[in-house]
């Protein structure tokens, strides 16, 4: 557990500081941090706070359904994510870009099934995985005239009876545009490939020290010999992938490892890892989705996939990612009703369950 | 090459701008930069909550005594706290607190309390979100809020910048209507904005929300809080977060756990009557240390603010000009200056005597320290000086003891 401590205010009360004179005062013999972790610690969980067990075993009753209709989803044997039971016969929806490896799915009583991805919808993160011989509990979908209202309450299941987290609608339903990304660098096409004409500060390419003058040869595995080919091939990724590039440096062959930055926060790039790094682990793929469900509810990344509960017990929507420290997203119940026939169908069927296949990335 | 301690420190108290982040390094709280709320509640037996420091020392003047200001009256904060509900079920062996009583604090225990709590929390978002307005000066993207008919907008002092920018601020349903920054109090982080935009011509009065009172808040009371998170996003109205009073350091900060993010700055935080209680300041690491300017310190200033006065310093320096008082001396006579100041290097000697800051009259010392204290480094002021005889006019730079 890492541990940070800073002056307090009571500690600026034992520093005189004079602000015309300019003198500190030190804090007698103790070192600052065991003086200060004598002051007790912050994050101790309150019963004054919103999500305290007390208020979660509240919401006990309202989630007891949708909770027989939770799974716990297995990767090489450590729970990546939950899902949703939608057929009794043993269909499960989850977060596609957690899978990897050996999977297998569990309830509350223990009993674990292999299980098998038979269809994919890369846009919405979904995977539909199939445990044969199971007899499961399918999940009651809000009707769609009953979609929840900003400052809803929605409760996240997970493997006990009471809910694994809580919150409310923060904001209505939207598109959650893909992210782009980017390298951070301007290219001209000259006869001897795409030249770097310029680099970006704080951005993906300063950081890899690409240089003014390199010749960018391939992007991963793709070859490139335009300044659009080295666009097409790094917005095949996403933001914070890494990528090798094979670059011409006065001639001579290197290569380097960047990792992407995203184009919205371009030359900026320390900013948006500072936010994105207070309060807790992100889904890798937590942007590009047809249709979202804003809410405050703290979530782990390995919480996505499972069912999220209104007021008066019905499913809305299924958790799709952890997003920021303010937000995690579910897709809409109505978004899977419409998509789930299709991925019934066989129309999204993965022609071979291999592992690469389900990153849910496009 | 940076430690990890400090750039564990340097992840704490982060200000909530979008545009402008800034990390306040020597911030003014013990804190843990352990995170997620999830896992606290699952590892961890409930304990209280250990309270901040509770004097927190004014590094400002303190204000001078205000008129009474006759405080809405809020939900009694009754330590009505009742016992944490046993595993099993035993909902029914509790007796039902009032929607007020829980709000306050007390447990809710059944799915008809969750009810009514969603019916009060649904019925005051309708009301504060279009008061709830995107702020945009320069580079910096926060939030603010509406306060009174004739579009005074309360946001946090890093968002303002400085008295007399121009701002644009977004309205919930993303028109964008043109403002100005006025007042900010740099010590507490609160800022204020004045839309300037005439409404449709007419001054229809503008969409805005009351102003609650902080002095009466209570650990466990429930509040809500909006604002842009990420920054003004077209399509998404301004986005709501519910929580509760957590621990409450004087007149200085709230601290919740309606979670913040860079672009919430300057966003109100409301009880649940819809009433403005503070506004959104910065963050610590972990998901429960987000801090709000208390709301009765805007009011307490509001003159100053409105007037666009810019006072105090920012909590991540130490204004200092680099001069001693002489012992029980009557004036504000400079009894040593320290080497390498900002007043050795504008020629202040021992013995000289300071008698205007700014053009303001310097009775004693302790006005002296008072005024430097209320600049920000890297501000230039004005002394008169008298040496013996003569009157000296010095100019000098507020320096900063932590550089």
């Amino acid at each position: 557990m890492k541990r940070g401590f800073v002056l307090s205010g009571c500690v600026i009360a034992l520093l005189v500081i004079d602000p015309t004179l300019g003198s500190r005062t030190t804090i007698g013999d103790e070192p600052a941090a065991s003086f200060l972790r004598r002051l007790g610690r912050f994050d101790a969980p309150s019963i004054n706070s919103r999500s305290h067990e007390s208020v979660r075993s509240a919401f006990r009753e309202l989630v007891s359904s949708a909770t027989d209709s939770t799974v716990r989803v297995l990767s090489n044997g450590t729970q990546v994510a939950l899902g949703t039971v939608v057929r009794s016969d043993g269909l499960v929806l989850t977060k596609a870009s957690e899978l990897d490896g050996d999977i297998t799915c569990a309830v509350r009583t223990g009993k674990r099934w292999p299980a098998k991805i038979v269809g994919l919808s890369r846009d919405h993160d979904l995977a539909l995985l199939r445990l044969d011989n199971a007899n499961l509990v399918a999940v009651k979908w809000a009707a769609d005239d009953n979609a929840p209202q900003v400052g809803a309450w929605l409760a996240t299941t997970g493997g006990a009876a009471d809910p694994r987290a809580i919150g409310i609608l923060s904001a209505l339903p939207r598109r959650s545009a893909m992210p782009q990304a980017v390298l951070g660098i301007q290219l001209q096409a000259t006869g001897a490939g795409a030249r770097v004409l310029f680099v970006i500060g704080d951005s993906s390419a300063s950081r890899a020290r690409v240089q003014i003058g390199d010749i960018v040869v391939r992007v991963g595995a793709t070859e490139v010999n335009t300044p659009d080919e080295v666009s097409t091939a790094i917005q095949s990724h996403l933001p914070g992938d890494q990528v090798t590039l094979a670059i011409r440096r006065n001639g001579e062959p290197t290569t380097i490892t960047a990792t992407l930055g995203s184009r919205e926060h371009l030359g900026n790039q320390a900013q948006s890892e500072i936010m994105d790094s207070l309060g807790g682990p992100l889904s890798k793929r937590r942007a590009g989705f047809p249709s979202v469900l804003q809410h405050d509810t703290v979530l782990r990344p390995r919480d996505c996939g499972g069912p999220l509960v209104d007021i008066d017990g019905h499913v809305v929507g299924i958790n799709i990612a952890r997003v920021s420290r303010v937000a995690s997203f579910a897709i809409p119940a109505n978004e899977i009703t419409a998509v789930l026939p299709e991925l019934l169908s066989g129309k999204y069927a993965v022609p071979s369950a291999t592992v690469d296949q389900v990153t849910g990335r496009p | 090459m940076v430690t990890s301690w400090s750039k564990q420190r340097n992840h704490l108290r982060t200000l909530l701008t979008y545009g402008i982040i800034s990390v306040l390094a020597g911030s003014l709280s013990v804190m843990s930069a352990r995170a997620t709320e999830a896992s606290n509640v699952e590892e961890v037996a409930p304990r209280q909550t250990v309270s901040p420091p509770a004097a927190t020392p004014r590094i400002v003047a303190p204000q001078v005594s205000q008129p009474e200001v006759t405080p809405p009256k809020l939900a009694p904060p009754k330590v009505t706290v009742r016992k944490i509900i046993p595993r099993q079920n035993s909902a029914a062996n509790i007796p039902a607190a009032s929607l007020d009583a829980i709000f306050a604090g007390a447990t809710p225990v059944s799915v008809s309390d969750l009810r009514a709590m969603q019916r009060q929390i649904q019925n005051v978002t309708k009301k504060i979100v279009p008061c709830t307005v995107g702020v945009r000066v320069g580079h910096a993207h926060g939030s603010g809020v509406i306060v009174n008919e004739d579009g005074y907008v309360l946001t946090a002092a890093h968002v303002a910048g400085k008295p007399g920018e121009q701002a644009v601020l977004i309205l919930h349903d993303g028109r964008q209507v043109p403002g100005e920054t006025l007042g900010i109090h740099r010590t507490l982080d609160a800022g204020m904005v004045k839309i300037t935009a005439e409404r449709s011509g007419n001054r229809v009065p503008w969409t805005h929300a009351p102003l609650g009172t902080s002095a009466e808040l209570a650990p466990g009371q429930w509040c809500l809080a909006t604002g842009h998170p990420g920054g003004y996003e077209p399509g998404r109205e301004p986005v709501l977060r519910v929580g509760r009073v957590l621990s409450l350091k004087g007149d200085t900060a709230i601290t919740t756990d309606c979670t913040l993010i860079g672009g919430d700055s300057g966003g109100p935080l409301f009880d649940v009557n819809g009433r403005v209680i503070g506004i959104h300041s910065r963050i610590g690491n972990p998901l429960n240390v987000n801090l709000h300017v208390p709301i009765d310190s805007y009011r307490d200033d509001w003159s100053r603010l409105a007037a666009g006065e810019a006072w105090g310093h920012t909590p991540d320096v130490q204004p200092y000009i680099g001069v001693r008082g002489e012992k029980d001396a009557t004036t504000a006579k400079i009894a040593g200056v320290t080497p390498d100041s900002p007043a050795a290097a504008s020629g202040i000697q021992p013995g000289d005597t300071i008698e205007k800051f700014n053009a303001r009259a310097v009775p004693d010392f302790a006005t002296l320290k008072e005024l430097v204290n209320n600049q920000q480094p890297g501000t230039r002021v004005r002394l008169l000086i008298r040496r013996g005889d003569t009157l000296l006019r010095v100019e000098l730079e507020i320096g900063d003891l932590r550089r």
